[in-house]
């Protein structure tokens, strides 16, 4: 989970790393009132979970109210690459006298979380040029020893213990909260301690039942059906399950934009395939959903259910690789999806595996009794000649 | 002789006397492993289908285990985190975590794998995904393509063998003469393979697909790992490392069916013979 700025410092300021006073908006309006009692001037952020928001424009100084209220009505609603702005932060602009670059960043490629801390941090900043890179223990850092770290970077005396306290802040951060990344860019050093500028934080969706403070965790990061994917994962562990929302419902597809369809597979891996596939054959995926590791047919009906309900898809794909899951379960759990959603669309389901005869026969006889235009084939189909299917049954059927 | 495991690996299996434990154990036995011990803490003394039960992993490797395989649910980042640590401390080559594991077709099987989907030959496969790997492995033994070993990594954003070092492996090994690799989205490890290849380490053909061109970037998907982002990791990209590096790029996995037929596969810069 990607989570805010707003909340990245939320989460920081537990550990007694403050962030300027600010404020989070909704409206144009809201804003200027904001602008007015914290004092300008201030910035005016777009809270999505993008790195270097600055460079893409998505961060306004403004020196009066009516700029920041100008700059806000130009930020929210528009988007970034399908992400919409909803809101934005206000917040004071402060000085410093020394900025700093602090992040926790679990790097796979060499297997361990890395602590890196670097003179001159802000927008455009490169992590890999940081004084500090080192990869952290697993009980973390002693004080004494973040102390020792910052040699290289020459800091001494308040200003050095300042930066002390964030690190130590975001090593505790990214630990409790089970984090992939935690960054703050800048760190401005004042006569008052350390402040975060700019924030970020990624957490482990596997580790999110773990964390601290779940009522920190913004709803808003989850659309309605992730949050619900993710909370029948959390009470029903056969197998895994896990739904991505990629179009919103509530974006309306553009006009002579590829046709949406619903994303359904078993395999981490068959999943990235079939979008390939779909891709290739003009279509888009509104979601991912990848049930597989032997789910129970309770779980594959919630995930087609929470598929097919999706009032923007004109057709639903599902294809399975090699899987060694009885798919015959699978199969039952497909139909109780399509039947509980009152889904009777275009649908191509391909299904390859143990009992795929068998998981065959029960979507064929759902086909047969709902008059679905649906087709069933077998691993003899790969996923790009199936996405064909769908693709030709939609231009009959809706075009 | 395969890499990773041949006829003469001597298997643990933690958790055998558990429902799961069993049923891995059937499938690899029927690809041909040979399971020396299980383990069970408290059940020391046990047999499972004349198989002999110890208390600690330690005691099985006194009896002779070479290699050992542990089912468990989905780790989480902080505990895969911890494992790869371990696992390098103490010098044990850790496949996984989110591993379907290794199988050495008509040799031996360490892992939860059905091993008619795979035969015995000279390719090796390696793959971030382990249903991929299989459904790769059963369109290579259709088209008379065998393998000498394949593994999955796992498809995790923090594990033990990666694609990288499991390629080195095959190079080194004799009975290995090309390399087929699915690769995702995200991590570096199609990136260090180029490396290995430009700087000579690997001189055997590659042939690599990279899935998820289409897959919308700054998402997590179920591989953790799978994840590109505004810092990198996206397949055009990858592709076009690997391409640059000689390795030959499939635009679909089954192209795979044609990597013993020159004609039939789009080229890389290097010139293989073959």
């Amino acid at each position: 989970m990607r989570l805010t700025e707003a909340t990245s410092k939320a989460l920081l300021a537990r550990y007694g790393l403050p962030a300027p006073v600010g404020r989070s908006c909704e409206s144009p309006e809201q804003v200027g009132t904001a602008a007015e009692e914290i004092g300008c001037p201030v910035y005016v952020k777009a809270q999505i979970p993008y790195g270097d928001r600055a460079s893409l424009g998505l961060v306004v100084k403004a020196e009066t109210p009516e700029d920041a209220l100008i700059g806000a009505a130009e930020l929210i609603g528009s988007a970034v690459e399908g992400t919409v702005v909803t809101s934005v932060l206000v917040e004071a602009a402060i000085q410093a006298d020394v900025s700093v670059y602090v992040s926790a960043h679990v790097d796979g490629n060499v297997g361990a979380r890395i602590l890196r801390i670097g003179l001159g941090g802000g927008s455009g900043y490169v992590p890999e040029s940081a004084e500090v890179r080192i990869a952290v223990p697993r009980g973390g850092l002693e004080t004494f020893q973040i102390r020792g770290l910052l040699e290289p970077t020459g800091l001494t005396g308040p200003s050095r213990e300042a930066v002390v306290r964030a690190v130590q802040a975001v090593l505790r951060a990214a630990l409790e909260w089970h984090a992939y990344t935690i960054e703050v860019n800048p760190l401005f050093v004042t006569t008052s301690g350390p402040v975060a500028i700019d924030a970020k934080a990624e957490l482990d969706d596997y580790s999110l039942e773990l964390v601290p403070d779940p009522g920190l965790l913004p709803t808003e990061a989850e659309s309605p059906r992730e949050l619900a994917a993710r909370r029948f994962q959390a009470q029903d562990h056969r197998g895994s399950f896990r739904f991505v929302q990629l179009v919103d419902e509530a974006e309306a597809p553009p006009a002579g934009g590829p046709p949406l369809v619903g994303s359904h597979s078993v395999g981490g891996g068959e999943s990235l395939v079939v979008f390939d596939a779909l891709d290739a054959v003009g279509l888009r995926p509104a979601n991912y959903c990848d049930t597989s590791g032997a789910p129970s047919r309770a779980k594959v009906a919630f995930a087609a259910e929470l598929i097919a309900s999706q009032p923007h898809i004109e057709g639903f794909f599902f294809s399975s690789c090699i899987a060694n899951q009885p798919l015959s379960v699978t199969a039952g759990g497909l139909v109780d999806g399509f039947t509980a959603a009152g889904w009777h669309g275009p649908t191509v389901i391909r299904i390859a595996g143990n009992e795929e005869d068998l998981a065959r026969g029960v979507v064929e006889e759902w086909a047969r009794r709902t008059e679905a235009p649906a087709i069933v084939v077998g691993r003899e189909v790969d996923e790009w000649e199936a996405a064909r299917l769908l693709a030709d049954v939609l231009a009959v059927s809706s075009r | 002789m395969a890499f990773l495991i041949d006829a003469d690996t001597r298997i643990v299996v933690q958790g055998l006397t558990g429902a799961t434990g069993r049923l891995g154990a059937e499938m690899m036995q029927a690809g041909g492993a040979k399971i020396v011990a299980g383990v069970t803490p408290g059940k020391r003394g046990e047999l499972v289908d004349g198989i002999p039960v110890f208390d600690t992993v330690d005691e099985a490797v006194e009896a002779g285990g070479t290699a050992s395989i542990l089912f468990v649910p989905a780790a989480l980042l902080d505990v895969s985190l911890e494992l790869v640590a371990a696992a390098e401390h103490r010098g044990v080559t850790l496949i996984g975590p989110n591993s379907p594991g290794v199988i050495s077709p008509g040799r031996s099987l360490l892992g939860a794998l059905r091993a008619e989907f795979y035969s015995p030959g000279t390719i090796a496969l390696i793959s971030r995904s382990g249903g991929m790997m299989t459904t790769i492995a059963y369109q290579l033994t259709l088209a008379g393509l065998g393998q000498s070993t394949c593994v999955g990594v796992g498809g995790d954003a923090v594990i033990g063998l990666d694609v990288s070092a499991a390629a080195l492996l095959a190079q080194n090994d004799p009975e290995t003469d090309r390399l087929l690799i699915f690769g995702e989205v995200g991590t570096g490890q199609e990136e260090r393979l180029a490396q290995l290849v430009r700087d000579g380490a690997i001189t055997k053909p590659v042939y690599a697909y990279i899935a998820g061109a289409a897959a919308p970037a700054g998402k997590r998907y179920s591989h953790a790992g799978a994840s590109a982002d505004e810092h990198g990791g996206g397949a055009e990209r990858k592709r076009s490392i690997l391409r640059d590096a000689g390795i030959t790029v499939l635009d679909r996995y089954i192209d795979a069916r044609g990597i013993g037929h020159v004609a039939s596969i789009e080229r890389g810069t290097r010139r293989h013979a073959w």
